[in-house]
C-alpha cells in the first residue's frame, strides 16, 4: 500500500492538530527569566565602530576620487592660504560698478573680497548662463576661463542665469591685494555657491584691478571662522586626503575608584586625515599600551568536597593593551587645530601578575592574555588640540574620558570610576604620498 | 608609494589579528560549586538537612571491619548531628571479589538486622564422636568464648580455635576460619584417618562444587598438592591442614586433628558448625544506618527493618580520600526504623542523601 500526497497531507494535518501539551503561561516567564539580560550601551559601541570601520576604507578611496581633478584644481586646493569665495548667482540686472553703493536699488550687506594678486592673465568667462555681467565700461573686464571655473561653480537652481553679486563697488588694490566689496541681497545670498581658490590661480595677473572682472561670480569673504557661511564653503571643496603615523602618550585616571594610583600608556598608530577646506576629518587606529597599579581581582570560592574550602586567586593586571580607533573632526586656522571626537577600543590583550593559594595550580606567575573582569570594548569621546610644527609634524593634546564602564565590578576590588579622564600627547607625521 | 603604503597597513592588520589570535595563557580561577555530600530528611525531633563543607559538616569516610568483614562506610557529622551509613562486604569465601560491582548493581539493598539470639553453636559433642576429649576451650578471634560449648551471636568470619584437653590430658590447639551469617558458596570438609601402617590417607570430601586445587600441609609444612593424601607420619598427634580451591574461585582453609599413635585422637575440622548455623537472612552487602541526634544514639541493625526501603539512584567515583582510597559518591532515597540506644523506642527516618562511601 501506497500513500497518496493527498493522504500524506492530511495525515499531516490531523497530527499536527492535535495539542500535546496545553499552553502555560509560566513557561515563557521562566524561559524569559533564562535569558541573559541585554547589555546596555552596547549599541554606542557597534555604532562608533561601524563608522569608524567604514570611514577605513571609504578614506582611501577619496584619494583615488581625487586623482580626477585638474591639476589647476589640486593646486588651489594645496595653496588655498587666502580663500576667496566666490559665489555664483544671478541677477539679470545685475552689474558690477565702480564707486556705487547702490546697483538697481537692491540693499544688502557687504561684503569684503581680499584678493591677494598681483599678476593676471587674460582670463574669460564663457558664461553658459548668460550671465550679464559688468558691462560698464568702467570697470575692468575679469575674465575667468570657463574650466578653471566650472569646477568650483555648484550647479544653482532653475534661476540661475547670472551673477548674483551686486558690488558696492569698492575695487582697492593695495599691496597686491585687492579688495572689492560685494553687497547682496539676503535672499541672493542663500542661493551663492562658494568655493576657494587661489587668487594667484585664477588671477595671475591681477596686478591691475581693473583687469577682473566679476563674470557670474561673487567673491565673498568671511571674516568669522566660525561663520557657517564659511563651514559650508569649506564642505563644498573637493577632498584631500593623507595618512599619518602617530605616537601617543598619556595619563589618565584609575579605571576604578576609590584608588589613589593613576595609569599611564604609550600608544602608537597609523591613520587617515581627509579635509575639506578648513574642516579635518581623521581616522586611525592606535595600539595603547597601558600601565595599571590597581586594576587587582580577586576571587574567592568555595570548594565543596568531604568538607569545604575557601580559596582566593589574586590576579593583578598591570597592562593592557588595547586597539583604539581615532575618529575626529577638526576645524584648522593657521597652524592651529581644534578637534572633536570619539575613541572606541577593543581589548586584546593583557599582562597579568596571579597570587594564587597553595594547592591550586600556578602559584606566583605571570600570564598574557587573561581578560575576565576587564571589559573588552571601550568608548572615549574626546577633544583636542593640534599645532601643525612644519608642513609634516603635528604636536597635540587630547583630553578625552571612558564612559563604558572598564572593569567587571563582579571581580575587580572596587567599583568603577566614574567617566576616568585621561590626558594625551601626541606627535602626528604626516605622510605625503603623492606628489 | 601608495601600493607600499597599502602593503603597511596589511600588514599592521596582519600583526593585529596575530597579536590577538595566540594563544592565551590559563589561570585556574577556583569556581565555587554546589555541595558533593548532603542529607535531607526528616526523623524524630523535626527536620533536618547537613550538608558537607557547611557549619563544619565533614564527610567522613572510611572501611570499618566488624566481625572480620569490611564495612564500606561514610558518615556525615558536624558538632551536633551524624549519620552514618554502612555498606557491608560479601562473597566473603572468594579469594577476590569486586565489592563495587555488586553494590552497584544492587538498587534496592536491605538493611542488615541483628538480634541478641545466637547465630551459630560451637560444640564439643559435634567433634568428638568418640568421646576422647575431655574439654574444650573456643576461642573466637583470640577470645575465650566458652568451654566445650560456645554461641556465634554477630554474622562475620571468625577465627575459632580449639584448646582440646584429651582423656589422657594430651591436649592440642587447632583453628578454622569459620563464616558465619554470610552466604557460602561452596562447602567440603577434610575426610582422613591413619590406617595401622601408620600412613594418613586423606581426601575432600562433601564438596558442593568441584574442586580444582588442594594444597596440603602438616604441621603447618607443605606435604602435598594431591587431592588424594597418602603418605606415613609419626605416631604423635599432627594438625593436618588442607587448603582448597574450587572451580568458581572460592577457596577455604580446613584444619582437622590426625593421631599417628592408633589412639584414635582424630578430631574433624569445624565445617560442622557453619552447617549448622541457624539460617538468617545472609548480610552480604547489606546497609546498616545510624544517626546521633540531641545526644542520642539511634541505629538501623536492631530495628525491625523489613519493611524498609532503600532506593539507590545513582552511584559513581567521586575521588580518593586523606587515606588514598577510592570514594563513591552514592545517591539514594531511604526509608527506615532506628532504634534509639537507651529507650530502644523505634522511630522513622526518611532521607534523600548523597553519601560517600569508601570502597576500596
Amino acid at each position: 500500500m501506497s500513500w497518496t500526497d493527498k493522504e500524506i497531507d492530511k495525515l499531516f494535518q490531523k497530527e499536527a492538530a492535535k495539542q500535546t501539551f496545553e499552553y502555560n503561561d509560566a513557561y515563557w516567564k521562566e524561559m524569559e527569566a533564562m535569558l541573559p539580560a541585554s547589555k546596555k550601551g552596547d549599541y554606542l559601541w557597534f555604532l562608533t565602530s561601524g563608522i569608524f570601520i567604514a570611514l577605513l576604507f571609504v578614506t582611501p578611496f577619496m584619494g583615488v576620487l581625487n586623482e580626477g581633478k585638474s591639476a589647476e584644481v589640486k593646486a588651489m586646493e594645496e595653496n588655498s592660504i587666502e580663500p576667496i569665495q566666490i559665489a555664483e548667482n544671478s541677477i539679470n540686472s545685475n552689474k558690477v560698478v565702480k564707486n556705487s553703493n547702490k546697483i538697481n536699488g537692491l540693499d544688502g550687506s557687504l561684503t569684503e573680497i581680499k584678493m591677494n594678486n598681483s599678476k593676471t592673465e587674460n582670463h574669460s568667462v564663457d558664461d553658459q548662463n548668460n550671465s550679464q555681467v559688468s558691462e560698464n565700461k568702467d570697470a575692468t573686464p575679469n575674465h575667468f576661463k570657463k574650466e578653471n571655473v566650472t569646477p568650483f561653480v555648484a550647479k544653482q537652481n532653475s534661476t540661475i542665469s547670472s551673477v548674483l553679486a551686486i558690488v558696492n563697488e569698492e575695487v582697492i588694490t593695495e599691496n597686491d591685494q585687492v579688495r572689492v566689496q560685494v553687497e547682496s541681497d539676503a535672499s541672493l545670498r542663500e542661493n551663492a555657491s562658494l568655493l576657494n581658490v587661489n587668487k594667484e590661480e585664477l588671477f595671475p595677473e591681477a596686478g591691475d584691478v581693473d583687469d577682473l572682472e566679476l563674470h557670474d561670480v561673487a567673491l565673498l569673504n568671511t571674516r568669522s571662522p566660525l561663520d557657517l557661511q564659511s563651514i559650508s564653503y569649506d564642505l563644498s571643496l573637493p577632498w584631500s586626503t593623507s595618512f599619518y603615523v602617530e605616537a601617543n602618550a598619556g595619563l589618565g585616571q584609575s579605571l576604578i575608584t576609590p584608588s589613589v594610583n593613576n595609569s599611564h600608556y604609550l600608544g602608537a598608530g597609523v591613520g587617515t586625515q581627509f579635509r575639506k577646506g578648513r574642516i579635518v576629518f581623521t581616522t586611525g587606529a592606535n595600539f595603547i599600551w597601558s600601565h595599571h597599579k590597581d586594576l587587582q581581582l580577586t576571587r574567592q570560592a568555595k570548594i565543596y568536597g568531604f568538607g569545604s574550602e575557601v580559596v582566593q586567586s589574586h590576579i593583578n593586571y598591570s597592562e593592557l593593551y588595547r586597539i583604539e580607533a581615532n575618529l575626529n573632526v577638526g576645524y584648522s586656522f593657521g597652524r592651529h587645530n581644534l578637534n572633536i571626537g570619539i575613541r572606541p577600543s577593543y581589548l586584546v590583550g593583557t599582562k597579568v601578575k596571579v597570587t594564587q593559594d597553595e594547592g591550586l595550580e600556578g602559584g606566583n606567575r605571570t600570564v598574557y592574555g587573561f581578560t575576565e573582569g576587564i571589559n573588552r570594548w571601550g568608548l572615549k569621546p574626546s577633544f583636542g588640540y593640534g599645532f601643525d610644527i612644519s608642513r609634516n609634524l603635528t604636536l597635540g593634546v587630547n583630553v578625552s574620558t571612558q564612559v563604558l564602564t572598564s572593569v567587571n565590578e563582579d571581580f575587580i576590588n572596587g567599583v568603577n570610576n566614574k567617566f576616568p579622564i585621561d590626558g594625551q600627547i601626541y606627535l602626528r607625521k604626516t605622510l605625503r604620498l603623492r606628489k | 608609494m601608495r601600493m607600499n603604503f597599502k602593503h603597511t597597513l596589511l600588514l599592521c592588520f596582519a600583526g593585529i589579528l596575530l597579536f590577538t589570535s595566540c594563544k592565551k595563557d590559563q589561570i585556574e580561577i577556583p569556581q565555587s560549586n554546589d555541595p558533593i555530600f548532603r542529607a535531607d530528611g526528616s526523623m524524630t525531633g523535626g527536620d533536618f538537612s547537613i550538608v558537607a563543607g557547611d557549619n563544619n559538616a565533614y564527610m567522613y569516610t572510611m572501611t570499618c571491619e566488624e566481625n572480620g568483614v569490611n564495612v564500606f562506610s561514610g558518615k556525615l557529622s558536624d558538632d551536633e548531628f551524624s549519620i552514618e551509613m554502612g555498606v557491608y562486604d560479601g562473597l566473603l569465601d572468594f579469594i577476590n571479589h569486586e565489592a563495587l560491582a555488586h553494590i552497584a548493581n544492587n538498587v534496592s539493598p536491605t538493611f542488615a538486622h541483628s538480634d541478641d539470639q545466637p547465630i551459630a553453636e560451637l560444640n564439643k559433642a559435634w567433634l568428638d564422636d568418640l568421646q576422647n576429649v575431655s574439654q574444650i576451650n573456643w576461642y573466637v578471634n583470640s577470645t575465650l568464648v566458652g568451654v566445650n560449648v560456645a554461641y556465634i551471636y554477630e554474622p562475620g568470619i571468625y577465627n575459632v580455635c580449639a584448646m582440646v584437653t584429651f582423656n589422657d590430658n594430651s591436649t592440642i590447639e587447632y583453628c578454622n576460619e569459620l563464616i558465619f551469617g554470610y552466604e557460602k558458596h561452596a562447602s567440603c570438609s577434610i575426610h582422613s584417618n591413619v590406617n595401622v601402617a601408620g600412613e594418613l590417607i586423606a581426601s575432600i570430601q562433601g564438596a558442593t562444587t568441584q574442586v580444582s586445587e588442594v594444597k596440603w600441609f602438616l604441621d603447618d609444612y607443605p606435604i602435598s598438592t594431591d587431592l588424594y593424601l597418602n603418605l606415613p607420619v609419626t605416631p604423635e598427634l599432627h594438625r593436618l591442614k588442607a587448603q582448597i580451591t574450587f572451580a568458581n574461585g572460592v577457596s577455604r582453609t580446613k584444619v582437622a586433628i590426625v593421631d599417628g599413635t592408633l589412639y584414635n585422637r582424630d578430631l574433624s575440622d569445624f565445617s560442622i558448625f557453619e552447617e549448622n548455623q541457624v539460617q538468617n537472612p545472609y548480610r552480604d552487602f547489606n546497609v546498616k544506618m545510624s544517626v546521633m541526634r540531641n545526644g542520642k544514639n539511634y541505629y538501623s541493625l536492631p530495628a525491625d527493618n523489613s519493611s524498609s526501603m532503600i532506593n539507590v539512584t545513582g552511584i559513581e567515583f567521586y575521588g580518593n580520600n586523606t587515606a588514598g582510597n577510592p570514594v563513591y559518591k552514592v545517591s539514594a532515597n531511604i526509608s527506615v526504623m532506628l532504634q534509639e540506644a537507651v529507650s530502644l523506642k523505634e522511630s522513622p527516618l526518611n532521607m534523600s542523601m548523597t553519601f560517600g562511601v569508601e570502597i576500596p
